[in-house]
């Protein structure tokens, strides 16, 4: 499902013309550093210029990431990665659009835009950086810490059921859905590479370790548990992808679920919207006759 | 009664297509030349309760729906009693009754007006046409008939209405609307003088205020909407539904507020021109982002089509409570613009200036309607969409230098503005404090200039788009403006309106019945005159006060309970206004104002 027109603008971009102008702040060892990595890899791969490519986060630690690319950032507000990416992408189709953020971000303040953004299909990669923790605020219960963990806010240990943001994007419909893992680089950036090329929303879960607060979900916790799919995984199995993403003993990496349907931008497209950006003077006129006829 | 400035009440159960039978009325006005300023009134529910419409008809320009009825069209008797206390006395009842049966002395025995016709419409729309739906559709072919519309114009309103609808629907509506019309041509004898007058013309538009926000925002260049419906402002939305994809733009009906704003946001940081609509509780929703884009100094526009508040509040009624959230809503200080149509031509107006203002400022605009003004109709010539030439906001692609920086702190605080695909702009925009780059930055030099440099952009704003329109007697509205201090003082010195006994200050759409009463007033002999901001934020200092000074007595009139306007205004100047407030949900009316203004006349 890669379209052509994305692969066609290849040139000959290092991860190195990715380097924004802010450096990252992240503590030493951070998850989200192999994330910033295999992204920017991927983009290179792509080709994709980076005046082409804008980038949309919320807040928190992994939602810093605009600014250390080299693109068109937009370091927005909190769980509100989604909303910004789709009104950009909207307002123009021509740019690979990103989103990204942590579990904290994406699934708690601002799941309400998760199921809406995935249904609609919009052609979108979000990228979210799973740390089971608050990182940014020093540590305390997210949407996606264990049952029985304790944080600075559940000191007792958690009492709530960790939410699985795989198999909520297999059920909200999205059309491309996978796992990485921050520590193992060239399978996160495939993963990457190909949600970017695939034509519709995608979205990649990244198990991303915070190494200051993320004591029983660090690089210890997941890397023993943390396996590639098995071979005999189909991608467009949603009832496997489903059981898959579900497992509790080992945590799969890999795409869960890809299949095709229309894309939001080409439906609009369709009907006359979604010119976006004009760029020149002959874009479409007001109809000057038709309006007065249906004002009168 | 006098047919070249005459109001017609319609009302009925709800459910019974009484806004309709208004709707297809006041496009008939307009394809006859004559003018209207229409409002209705109908429960949130969509059937239960009673609806009402209120027509006020005009040879000239009219600007209000009015006061007494000249007309009261009832469907059933519950609504001729409602009603019947607000006509005047030579006005014609057309209800809906058996004129061989119904015993007029018992059942109007309390009209206070002139002749009455009792016309079965019920009965014809059961009998005669089959389909008891159609009694609307009857009243309208009545009504027009008995006031002398051409049948013509009606037929065409009630076909391309219905053809809309389902082509089924169309015949039993036009058989309904010629049976009234025969009906009224054989049977009724007309015992009063009211018969329009021929006129000729193009006809007019017929545009709501939320039509003319929606369609100025088309003009201005607008291409990305945002929004969730939310009463009364979903028909901004509508429209812009139908009529975005024509010139390529974009309508995205997001899951919440919050997201409808986040998506404007990102579009406009991508370099169209967007915007969303919304009311009260959406407003209280979008706060944060509100935020965001005075920081990011991302350009946003926002209509509030204002409703009684708080909460969930009155969702059908009028209101201008959302002044103080407009100007001081979300958290942290930004600069921002709040700006408040006084009419439904303005509304169109208004739209191009926020844009404008919005894209060049690269600030929030908070565009202030009302829903008796977003409901309201009006008849505009159609020179306003023929004529005013379209914004166009496309903008080649520009190279900047490596050393381009986003936040660059500049003499009027106004940094340029790379948009993506631009060669070499990239940036990060945050809403974090940050470094002219847009690197975040905590550093307190660097927060105090770009708090200084981020309000600088507001400096002069006023001159350049403020001033108020000013009424005063029969004429026209003045738009009164001054761009230098020097200006400003030989406005003062020169304009009548602003020195007088009473001065009337109000905003948004209370204009259209103020300029009525300050004109019925000077010919009860009363000095008075009235002016309303163009601008609410930033205040115009250089019309607003020579007019406060000029006046023995100021008059702030407005629709809430505390005043939000009479304190805004008192954070400038020492005076104590009258105020004048109504928080019931219902506009006022030009008698609530010429009361008003007769009580201060008689103490000053």
């Amino acid at each position: 499902m890669s379209s052509p027109a994305k692969t066609a603008e290849k040139t000959s971009l290092t991860p190195a013309d990715y380097k924004g102008r802010v450096k990252p702040i992240w503590c030493p060892g951070c998850g989200d550093f192999g994330v910033l990595n295999a992204i920017t890899r991927s983009l290179a791969a792509l080709g994709i210029e980076p005046r082409r490519l804008a980038l949309a986060s919320g807040i928190g630690c992994s939602s810093r990431i605009p600014g250390f690319v080299n693109c068109y950032g937009f370091h927005g507000a909190h769980g509100r990665a989604l909303p910004v990416a789709v009104g950009i992408k909207l307002a123009n189709p021509r740019l690979t659009v990103l989103a990204l953020g942590g579990d904290g971000d994406g699934l708690s303040i601002g799941i309400g835009h998760f199921p809406h953004v995935a249904r609609r299909n919009l052609d979108i990669t979000y990228i979210m950086m799973d740390n089971r923790i608050y990182g940014l605020t020093k540590g305390q219960t997210s949407p996606t810490t264990l049952e029985g963990r304790r944080t600075k806010t559940s000191p007792a240990g958690a009492l709530e059921q960790p939410l699985n943001p795989v198999e909520l994007a297999v059920i909200f419909n999205a059309t491309y859905v996978a796992r990485g893992y921050s520590a193992n680089l060239k399978e996160l950036q495939d993963l990457i590479t190909r949600g970017i090329q695939h034509r519709g929303f995608s979205m990649v879960h990244v198990l991303s370790p915070c190494v200051t607060f993320g004591k029983g979900s660090g690089f210890d916790y997941f890397g023993p548990r943390t396996k590639p799919l098995p071979d005999d995984h189909d991608p467009r199995d949603r009832q496997q992808a489903l059981l898959r993403s579900a497992v509790e003993e080992t945590i799969y990496t890999g795409v869960f679920y890809e299949t095709e349907r229309a894309e939001y931008v080409e439906q609009i497209q369709a009907i006359g919207s979604g010119v976006g950006r004009e760029l020149d003077e002959d874009g479409p006129r007001i109809e000057v006759d038709r309006l007065i006829q249906r004002f009168s | 009664m006098n047919a070249s400035d005459f109001v017609m009440g319609i009302s009925g159960g709800a459910g019974e297509g009484v806004i309709l039978t208004g709707d297809l009325m006041t496009q008939i006005a307009a394809r006859s030349n004559l003018h209207i300023s229409s409002t209705q009134t109908f429960p949130a529910e969509v059937r239960g309760g009673q609806s009402y419409v209120q027509i006020r008809f005009g040879v000239d320009n009219v600007f209000n729906p009015g006061d007494q009825l000249h007309v009261l069209v009832a469907f059933n008797n519950l609504a001729y009693h409602r009603y019947k206390q607000t006509v005047a006395s030579d006005a014609i009842l057309i209800v809906d009754g058996d004129p061989e049966t119904t015993d007029r002395a018992k059942a109007f025995g309390d009209w206070r007006g002139g002749p009455i016709y009792v016309v079965p419409m019920t009965r014809i729309a059961k009998q005669d046409i089959g389909e008891v739906r159609s009694k609307n559709m009857v009243a309208l072919g009545a009504v027009t008939a008995h006031l002398g519309f051409s049948e013509g114009h009606g037929e065409r309103i009630v076909e391309r209405f219905f053809s809309k609808k389902a082509r089924k629907l169309i015949e039993p509506n036009l058989a309904g609307y010629r049976a009234g019309r025969a009906y009224v041509e054989k049977h009724v004898t007309k015992q009063d003088h009211l018969t329009i007058p021929e006129i000729r013309g193009e006809g007019y538009l017929v545009l709501s205020g939320n039509d003319a926000i929606a369609l100025g925002a088309l003009y201005a260049g607008c291409r990305f909407y945002g929004g969730y419906p939310i009463t009364p402002a979903s028909e901004i939305m509508q429209v812009l539904a139908e009529e975005l994809p024509h010139v390529g733009g974009t309508m995205y009906q997001a899951e919440d507020e919050i997201a409808s704003l986040g998506a404007v946001l990102g579009a406009s940081f991508a370099g169209v021109r967007a915007m969303t609509a919304t009311s009260g509780p959406g407003l209280s929703l979008m706060g944060e982002l509100l935020g965001l884009s005075g920081i990011a100094e991302i350009p946003l526009v926002i209509v509030d089509v204002q409703r009684g508040g708080p909460s969930t509040g009155l969702p059908t009624k009028t209101e201008q409570s959302d002044l103080l959230p407009a100007l001081y809503g979300g958290h942290g200080e930004f600069p921002r613009v709040v700006m408040a149509p006084i009419s439904i031509r303005n509304c169109f107006a208004v739209m191009r200036q926020a844009f404008e203002v919005a894209e060049t400022y690269q600030v929030p605009v908070v565009v202030l309607s009302e829903q008796g003004l977003g409901h309201r109709r009006a008849t505009l010539s159609k020179s306003l969409l023929a004529q005013t030439p379209m914004a166009r906001t496309a903008r080649p692609l520009k190279t900047w230098e490596p050393t381009y920086n986003r936040y660059k702190v500049t003499d009027n605080g106004i940094s340029p503005r790379a948009l993506p695909e631009d060669p070499g702009g990239m940036h990060l925009i945050t809403g974090l404090e940050h470094w002219d780059f847009g690197g975040p930055s905590h550093n307190p030099a660097n927060r105090t200039e770009m708090v200084q440099k981020r309000f600088r952009k507001l400096r002069n704003l006023d001159r350049r788009y403020g001033g108020v329109f000013a009424f005063k007697g029969e004429d026209a509205a003045q738009h009164l403006h001054a761009t230098t201090d020097e200006e400003a003082g030989r406005l003062s010195a020169a304009e009548e309106s602003f020195r007088g006994q009473i001065g009337v200050i109000g905003w948004g759409a209370n204009a259209g019945v103020v300029r009525e009463a300050v004109a019925r007033a000077e010919r009860r002999g009363i000095d008075v005159s009235a002016v309303f901001p163009k601008m609410i934020s930033p205040h115009n200092d250089l019309t607003i006060r020579p007019f406060i000074e000029g006046h023995q007595k100021i008059v702030v009139i407005e629709q809430n309970y505390i005043g939000q306007y009479a304190r805004f205004l008192q954070r400038y100047y020492d005076f104590e206004p009258v105020r004048l407030n109504k928080y019931d949900g219902l506009p006022f009316t030009p008698n609530d104002v010429l009361r008003k203004i007769e009580e201060v006349a008689s103490h000053v």
